[in-house]
């Protein structure tokens, strides 16, 4: 069995090739391709995005760094899709467990989930303005990286990270095979533990899956908040920043950091919950 | 329904209760059309103490449902059925399935020890409880190991050490070793004749396998076509025994598959 995980990791010559080959000769085509037009504000060559890369640090038209810009959105997706993740999974857990309390509240949230989240943004800043996380608790500066996140965004992220969690993870309560629960039931299993032993493992993987499509949509969605007139740092505003100065290896920098940092959050979040879940479509 | 000659009926083991007995029960379902579908039709039953019976019947003939009936999960339709007074069906059940009957995203030592950490035994003893039933099951090196990771025999293995483990007076299987090759099931099967005769555990096993029937029985219930009615009940101690002769076991085989076809 481990033989064949191996064989199947880097044995096979087209997945050698799909992770290193096809990006590598990609490279060398935009290389020759930038070199020969010359127009570094159109297409920069690979070198001149990787020199910005390489300088992580160095501000930009007094808008911060490319590091500055890339925590600071970091820092809202993580507390959007955090306050998502607990709330989605606790509503999935309780609306599974609970019939009638289903029927009560499903239909609302199956009208309000067809509304792309992004759609929500005028909706939010209308709303809460640019207040802030600190203006929350009363402090109207706090000086720190906290100041650079707007309730507005925090908003539009929860509610682009909540419906794929909540989602999944009702289905997972839901769709818990039934053998399972007659094993515990039969062994002599009340209600609670049921819950606890049986369909709260049973459902994991699908609400890891709720967690990474939740993941995805945050980060999809801080992009576009980010792109919003009137706001001031983020990743997605640097980008747009730049391109309107049509300093365009900042932008592909930009561009190639948000796919970075979206491709890690997802490989750490798979790496930290593999061994609960991988279980899944092979048991017997 | 007579069955002349074959119907033995069980000796009246003067007061003895049985474990569990059946007395009339009909179970009927709605079917998809809407329709009643009928299971069970008077089944009248008694399983006693200490005893290992197996259900023998073509597929269809409603044997799962009567282990359904017996284990409480299902109500039935009329009819009714005693337990033994001193049995308590929330502590001293334990039920085998043929598939999905381990929790997959346990080990083996924690699918052993499950029914016991529900019943709140600390986590040690528990531990301490599981591996021995490794041991008797012939699990060793194994403890750690997932249910995918094994083969069909060591998952019923562990199957069975799960369901023992709790101590249960009365055990269900559910055609447990049904998608075992042979050589497999012969070994299982003597696994648990054998760990049966050093417990108190009464056994309602459940096959479509004559010949496994025969092997495990002290006594054979032999089941109709739907809807299940018990067509001859077969007391088996003898031919159970070691020092049986071919002829014996084959005259009940055929008697069986000629009741059954």
């Amino acid at each position: 069995m481990k033989q064949l995980k191996n064989t199947e990791k880097w044995g096979q010559p087209s997945r050698l090739a799909g992770w290193l080959l096809v990006p590598l000769l990609m490279l060398v085509i935009w290389q020759i391709a930038g070199q020969h037009m010359n127009k570094p504000w159109l297409l920069p060559t690979p070198m001149r995005v990787a020199e910005q890369l390489c300088h992580p640090t160095r501000i930009h038209f007094n808008s911060g760094s490319l590091l500055s810009n890339s925590l600071i959105s970091l820092l809202r997706v993580l507390l959007g899709f955090s306050a998502a993740a607990v709330i989605g999974i606790l509503s999935g857990l309780l609306l599974g467990s609970f019939k009638t309390l289903r029927s009560l509240i499903e239909p609302t949230l199956e009208m309000i989930r067809p509304l792309c989240p992004v759609v929500w943004l005028p909706f939010a800043i209308a709303v809460f303005k640019l207040k802030t996380l600190p203006n929350l608790f009363g402090i109207r500066y706090s000086h720190t990286i906290f100041d650079q996140v707007q309730l507005g965004m925090l908003f539009v992220i929860f509610i682009g990270g909540f419906f794929p969690i909540f989602t999944n993870t009702l289905d997972g309560v839901l769709t818990v095979r039934q053998n399972f629960i007659l094993l515990a039931r039969t062994l002599g299993a009340s209600k609670g533990q049921i819950f606890y032993k049986i369909a709260l493992p049973a459902a994991l993987p699908q609400i890891v899956t709720g967690l990474r499509q939740g993941l995805g949509m945050s980060w999809f969605v801080i992009m576009a908040a980010e792109m919003m007139v009137g706001v001031q740092s983020g990743i997605g505003y640097l980008l747009m920043y730049a391109a309107d100065n049509a300093a365009m290896d900042l932008v592909i920098s930009c561009m190639l950091i948000i796919g970075g940092v979206g491709a890690a959050m997802m490989f750490l979040m798979r790496q930290s919950l593999i061994h609960h879940i991988n279980w899944k479509g092979r048991e017997f | 329904m007579s069955t002349s000659g074959l119907d033995t009926q069980y000796p009246s083991q003067t007061g003895q209760i049985p474990l569990v007995q059946l007395i009339g029960v009909h179970q009927q379902f709605l079917s998809h059309h809407g329709r009643d579908f009928e299971a069970l039709q008077d089944v009248c039953l008694a399983i006693p103490a200490h005893s290992f019976v197996t259900i023998v019947g073509a597929s269809g003939s409603g044997k799962t449902t009567l282990l359904n009936l017996v284990a409480g999960l299902l109500q039935p339709t009329s009819g009714r059925i005693q337990y033994h007074p001193k049995l308590n069906l929330k502590t001293d059940l334990a039920y085998v399935f043929q598939h999905y009957t381990l929790l997959p995203w346990r080990t083996v030592l924690k699918n052993i020890a499950f029914g016991l950490e529900l019943r709140g035994m600390p986590r040690q003893q528990r531990f301490a409880a599981a591996r021995q039933w490794i041991e008797r099951v012939g699990l060793q090196g194994f403890e750690n190991a997932y249910p995918h990771e094994l083969s069909g025999g060591m998952r019923q293995r562990t199957a069975i050490a799960q369901a023992l483990a709790i101590q249960p007076k009365l055990l269900l299987m559910d055609e447990p070793f049904g998608s075992l090759d042979d050589n497999t099931r012969t070994e299982l099967q003597q696994v648990l004749i054998q760990l049966q005769a050093g417990s108190k555990t009464t056994i309602l096993f459940v096959t479509h396998n004559i010949d496994e029937a025969i092997t495990l029985a002290d006594r054979i219930v032999v089941f109709s076509k739907t809807p299940g009615r018990v067509l001859a009940q077969i007391q088996t101690d003898s031919i159970k025994s070691e020092n049986r002769t071919d002829k014996e076991f084959t005259d009940l085989f055929i008697k069986i598959r000629n009741l059954i076809a």
